[in-house]
């Protein structure tokens, strides 16, 4: 046995084998095991999978010239079954008879592309099946329930057998066995007849094909099917089309942006960051909601997806939990991630991702967080694409239709249609494939999945922690700069360009910006000096001064009401009483939080003739603001205790 | 596997897989790479430190046009790269130098006209899918060849380049009358090294094409030594009079022409002779009572010079001005050599590739910085000076319409007072006052008792002006946006901008190369733009510096009441 390549073939194989149990017979074990038995089909190509399940269809061993009548002669065959006797899921060719023949244990586990009779009989009675046996014309019926069952299903794949049935079939019932057979599972309302009922007196064409033996009903989901074995029969074939080979490939250049620190270190940093400053709240439920992701989706022109798979991410990697105060805000973890390098804070992340168990791609990526794990584990999924993706020749790609044509042959599990856009979407955003164009590993992702962390950190070089700042104001980051560094300069300047070396350019909107968030003048300038390898230009200087100069000299708030008055004397004794709360901002302007009636109430209480005014300063008449109580109209006020307690109303009712 | 390891950590090169090519200028390698990627590469900026280069179809067409072979390219970017170059970009690079050449125009001996052809049929069945392609191409002469009229030959090359098949075009030139011609003065290195790459050996390779100096550079006296290298008859498009007629006095100067071998074809004379320069102005004026759509020629009637004299060379100043009726008639008149000049490919228009497939590829281009260090122009300090507008005129700007700001900021009274400190500084220097807005320069002209010249000034008095300028009678001239292209005045050596075009990056540019002709005793040249703090002019000025800034320029920002 290729123990070597069986292992490499099936790696989750290895991973179940630790520590002391990695002997021969603990993997013998594992093997046998259904785990092991269905990691091993989970790894076979369409080929091999197709074989496997041509020989579950005919009781656990085929003949070659069977498979090839539906598959053609392809020297391909054999060598798909040699790989499934090293996989252990089939004997070596010819030990056995047959020439593909299961091992013990594994036709169970084949998962099969609708049903077979075999399984369907197993609760029939064994008169009812001797009745099922003789009227498909069996002559000699064995002793043993099992043997019978197979013998049925034997026949039924006989095309003399299938097509005598068939024959013998009324025009409807005829058609809807055509339906079953070419697509499968129906629902009885698509196929245009009534709700199947078992006991309905006067039948009809489904009630026909079951007791024919030809079809069974779901009751509960009145689904509609029939056997695999029956299309055989019918169809001469179980599968519509054979792949021997995998698709061909045409690869396309890729844009490959080059060593450089991937973005989503940096935007994982970002999200660190501004989580620290904005918590997210918590649910009632514990989880993080869909509120608090999009709008941190928004802030940083992230799709909600790729924010909530770093949430995702930044969870599994304890870098934000839940506090105390029902938030959830980044870990004592955050420090130990930040010391790492970058190369290594993103081999990190790609580890989260791939382990990821509260993450389905192929419904789409999360928006929210519920701490759910999903079933089964997408892990081998991940694996199996980027497996296909490491297959294809350095710094070339495929479109994203290819890329799900070669997972289809190479891991038919791992990514259905419906998955293809997600999982895509999730490789760019990890920077593992580029941002657009063809979908490809990029040069430092190739390293780091074939070389580990030290091979993508000696192509990307050291972190660099120093940029250029030029008189244009354009500011050139070397590829490697470190997300704390980029972080810091993206308060100050926007990225122009990230296509290896960053470029970013210094604006007066950026410096503001900074300055609405607390940034000083200083901080920015110590900030400029600090990571600049070079002196920072004057003009660059002075464009900060500029913004700083500016910055906050027109000031915006909230009040309650304003004052106003073209007499600056009256409107010093408005001020003067202290209970109308007002702020003088010009002779002639106060402002107060109150109200406005209530202010004009307090300034009347005090004998200052105020009135009311709206936008266009138009007076507004003094009843309608002030809001004094209308003079009493006699009329019995109703004391309004609330909804009254039923039990109550009930037990007063009962006393009474 | 072979290791991908990390390149010389000493190489200038940074390839960014959007095909811009960073060069660290502090490189002791940076010369060399600066001298290999300006083959293939466009200088889109080259600030102090840094300088960016963009990899186009384009530039690489260009290239592979000067026999640039795509394995020189990309080993050129391997070897002197600092990381490892994307392979996309390489891709990228080999695949479009491999484009060029592959479509060919030539003569066709059998028909009298032009054929394209090439090696690969299947190329052609595919570019002849395209239906702008089929109905400008004839029979199929043979399974390579297609026949193309010989008019056609301009657009034929515009659509295959827009579909990204430059062809190369072999059909050679019609010699056009003879014209002896000789220099009589000496072409500085790079001026002779532009013309022998534009010539080319007088291949029908060469010929062709656009050279890229700064202002300041000699790009005449470079189109004077084409005419000489062709020896043909000339026709001198320039962007004004006043351009055509210092055109043809550098003429007249520097060559052995005699003057009944020049003359003016403009709105004030129509002289056709053996050199003869004209203007844009009256070869795209149009004939009134025209409708729209109508002819070309009977549009714009004075087109026809191009044609009507048997010419062998036209030289395009400014070509990044070239206007489109000129650009549809230079389509009917590939079989003539052409040269373009200009200090900037980019065109506000995006017109480059019609640049490229009428006028032809970009043949040499030098930095600013370059030729400053050569001593080639002089070297400028460019000063910014603030003026506070007042409050009075705080108010109004504030309040006033969004189109009249810029206006009045431009116009701040405020800017006369830093006039008077720059002129105290340079009292003994010979300074141009440029702005946009006349009623301004009137109120300087007349503060600083100095002549004006406008666009409502007379040709003659213009020139008598700048005469008496050149001439050192007049030491400070103000000037309006004429002055922008093409005014020969060496000697002024401090240039006060009081406003300009909302902000244009060129017009900053063609200010400052007024002052940066080399002087005479070696000195330096004095840029100031006076803008107003905190306004839109402010704002603009941050526009209109930014070339200057990529070409290498730094700007000091100082007070008004720090000068």
């Amino acid at each position: 046995m290729d123990l070597a390549a069986l292992l490499s073939r099936v790696p989750t194989l290895a991973d179940a084998l630790d520590g002391d149990q990695r002997t021969l017979t603990h993997l013998g074990i594992v093997l046998a095991s259904p785990r092991g038995i269905t990691s091993v089909i989970h790894s076979l190509n369409l080929l091999e999978r197709q074989l496997l399940t041509m020989a579950a269809m005919y009781d656990g061993a085929v003949e070659r010239t069977t498979v090839a009548a539906e598959a053609g002669d392809a020297r391909e065959l054999d060598q798909a079954v040699s790989a499934l006797a090293m996989l252990t899921l089939a004997y070596p060719a010819h030990t056995e008879g047959a020439w593909l023949v299961l091992r013990p244990g594994v036709l169970r586990h084949v998962p099969l592309p609708g049903i077979r009779i075999y399984g369907a009989l197993a609760n029939l009675s064994g008169a009812d099946l001797d009745m099922l046996l003789q009227r498909l014309g069996a002559s000699d019926i064995p002793y043993r329930h099992e043997d019978r069952r197979r013998l049925v299903g034997t026949l039924l794949r006989r095309p003399e057998v299938a097509t005598e049935l068939y024959r013998n079939l009324e025009p409807e019932p005829a058609r809807i066995l055509d339906v079953l057979i070419d697509h499968g599972v129906q629902r009885v309302a698509d196929l245009g007849v009534k709700p199947f009922d078992r006991w309905e007196r006067h039948g009809g064409p489904l009630h026909t094909l079951v007791q024919m033996g030809l079809a069974g009903v779901d009751l509960r989901t009145q689904e509609v099917f029939s056997w695999l074995d029956l299309r055989i029969g019918l169809r001469g074939r179980l599968f519509s089309d054979w792949s021997v080979q995998p698709p061909a490939v045409t690869v396309r250049p890729l844009n490959d942006p080059g060593p450089g620190t991937p973005r989503v270190v940096r935007r994982m940093h970002m999200l660190l960051d501004h989580f620290s400053t904005n918590p997210l709240p918590a649910l009632a439920a514990g989880g993080i909601g869909v509120r608090p992701v999009r709008a941190a989706a928004k802030g940083f022109g992230m799709a909600d997806g790729d924010v909530g798979l770093l949430i995702h991410l930044a969870i599994s990697l304890g870098l934000v939990g839940p506090t105390e105060d029902d938030l959830w805000a980044p870990t004592p973890a955050v420090t130990q991630f930040m010391g790492l390098s970058p190369v290594a804070q993103w081999a990190a992340i790609i580890a989260a991702w791939r382990t990821a168990a509260t993450v389905d791609e192929t419904s789409g990526l999360p928006n929210r967080w519920s701490g759910e794990m999903v079933w089964p584990p997408q892990s081998g999924h991940r694996t199996a694409v980027v497996d296909v993706l490491t297959s294809l020749e350095p710094a070339t790609g495929v479109d994203e239709q290819t890329l799900t044509r070669l997972c289809a042959w190479h891991h038919p599990d791992a990514l259905g249609a419906a998955g293809a856009d997600s999982i895509v979407q999730v490789l760019r955003l990890l920077d593992l494939v580029p941002a657009d164009g063809a979908v490809g590993l990029t040069t430092m992702a190739r390293a780091l999945l074939e070389g580990g962390v030290k091979r993508s950190e000696k192509i990307v070089g050291p972190g660099v922690e120093q940029v250029v700042i030029q008189a244009d104001h354009s500011v050139i980051a070397p590829p490697g700069l470190t997300p704390r560094v980029a972080t810091e300069l993206a308060a100050v300047a926007e990225l122009q360009s990230d296509a290896g070396a960053q470029i970013w350019r210094i604006t007066p909107q950026k410096i503001g910006h900074a300055m609405a968030e607390g940034w000083t003048r200083d901080q920015l300038i110590a900030l400029l000096k600090q990571v600049s390898s070079v002196a920072v230009p004057p003009n660059v200087l002075v464009t900060v001064d500029d913004v700083a100069a500016r910055h906050g000299r027109l000031r915006a708030g909230t009040v309650g009401s304003y004052l106003r008055c073209d007499d600056p004397v009256d409107l010093s004794a408005a001020a003067a009483v202290s209970a109308a709360k007002l702020r003088v901002l010009s002779p002639t302007v106060a402002v107060s939080p109150l109200a406005r009636h209530k202010l004009i109430a307090t300034l009347r209480s005090k004998g200052l003739m105020a009135i009311a005014e709206d936008a266009e300063g138009t007076a507004i008449p003094i009843r309608r603001v002030v809001g004094a109580p209308l003079p009493e109209t006699g009329i019995p006020m109703i004391d309004d205790q609330g909804p009254t307690d039923p039990l109550t109303l009930a037990q007063d009712l009962l006393s009474s | 596997m072979t290791d991908i390891g990390r390149d010389d950590p000493n190489n200038p090169l940074i390839v960014q897989s959007d095909m811009t090519v960073l060069l660290e200028i502090a490189s002791p390698k940076a010369s060399d790479a600066r001298e290999a990627l300006a083959m293939f590469a466009e200088l889109l900026k080259a600030p102090e430190h840094i300088h960016t280069y963009r990899i186009t179809p384009l530039s690489l067409w260009n290239a592979a046009a000067a026999g640039l072979s795509g394995q020189e390219a990309t080993d050129t970017l391997t070897a002197m790269a600092k990381f490892p170059p994307p392979p996309a970009v390489l891709a990228q690079v080999r695949e479009q130098i491999s484009r060029y050449g592959r479509l060919r125009l030539v003569r066709d001996f059998d028909s009298g006209g032009l054929a394209l052809t090439t090696d690969q049929p299947t190329l052609l069945d595919q570019i002849t899918g395209d239906p702008g392609l089929a109905s400008l191409l004839g029979d199929r002469l043979d399974g390579n060849r297609y026949a193309v009229r010989i008019g056609d030959r301009g657009a034929v090359k515009r659509q295959l380049v827009a579909m990204g098949w430059p062809p190369a075009d072999e059909a050679g030139y019609e010699q056009g009358a003879d014209l002896p011609i000789d220099l009589t003065c000496t072409p500085r290195p790079y001026q002779g090294d532009a013309v022998a790459a534009w010539w080319a050996d007088g291949s029908a390779a060469g010929g062709n094409g656009v050279l890229v100096l700064p202002c300041g550079a000699g790009k005449t006296v470079i189109g004077l030594a084409a005419m000489v290298q062709a020896g043909t008859r000339t026709l001198v498009i320039a962007t004004s009079v006043m351009a055509a007629r210092q055109w043809i006095a550098e003429a007249l100067d520097k060559t052995d022409l005699s003057p009944q071998d020049i003359g003016e074809y403009s709105g004030y004379h129509k002289d056709t002779r053996p050199v003869t320069v004209a203007t844009y102005q009256i070869l795209t004026w149009k004939q009134p009572g025209v409708a729209e759509g109508a002819d070309l020629e009977l549009a714009h009637p004075h087109l026809s010079l191009l044609d009507r004299e048997p010419w062998g060379l036209i030289i395009y100043d400014e070509v990044h001005l070239l206007p489109a009726p000129v650009f549809r008639a230079t389509a009917r008149i590939q079989s003539i050599r052409r040269l373009g000049l200009t200090a900037t490919l980019v065109r506000e228009d995006n017109r480059e590739e019609d640049v490229f497939s009428l006028i032809g590829p970009k043949r040499y281009d030098a930095p600013w910085k370059e030729l400053e260090a050569q001593g080639w122009i002089a070297p400028a300090i460019c000063t910014e000076v603030r003026v506070d507008m007042g409050d009075d005129l705080r108010l109004a700007y504030a309040a006033a319409p969004r189109q009249s700001r810029y206006r009045m900021a431009a116009t701040a009274p405020a800017k006369m007072k830093a006039v008077d400190r720059i002129m105290d500084r340079h009292r003994d220097d010979r300074v141009l006052v440029i702005g946009q807005y006349l009623d301004q320069l009137r109120q300087v002209a007349a503060h600083l008792d100095a002549p004006l010249v406008t666009g409502q000034t007379s040709q003659t008095v213009r020139e008598e002006r700048f005469e008496q300028f050149r001439r050192g009678e007049l030491d400070v001239l103000v000037v309006s946006k004429i002055a922008n292209f093409s005014i020969d005045l060496p000697e002024a050596n401090v240039a006060i901008q009081l406003s300009g075009a909302f902000g244009s990056r060129q017009e900053e540019a063609q200010r400052l190369g007024r002052i940066i002709r080399p002087k005479s005793d070696g000195g330096q040249a004095h840029f100031y733009t006076i803008v107003a703090r905190e306004s839109i002019d402010a704002t603009f000025a941050v526009n209109r510096q930014r070339f200057l800034t990529e070409q290498g320029y730094s700007y000091d920002i100082i007070d008004a009441a720090r000068l």
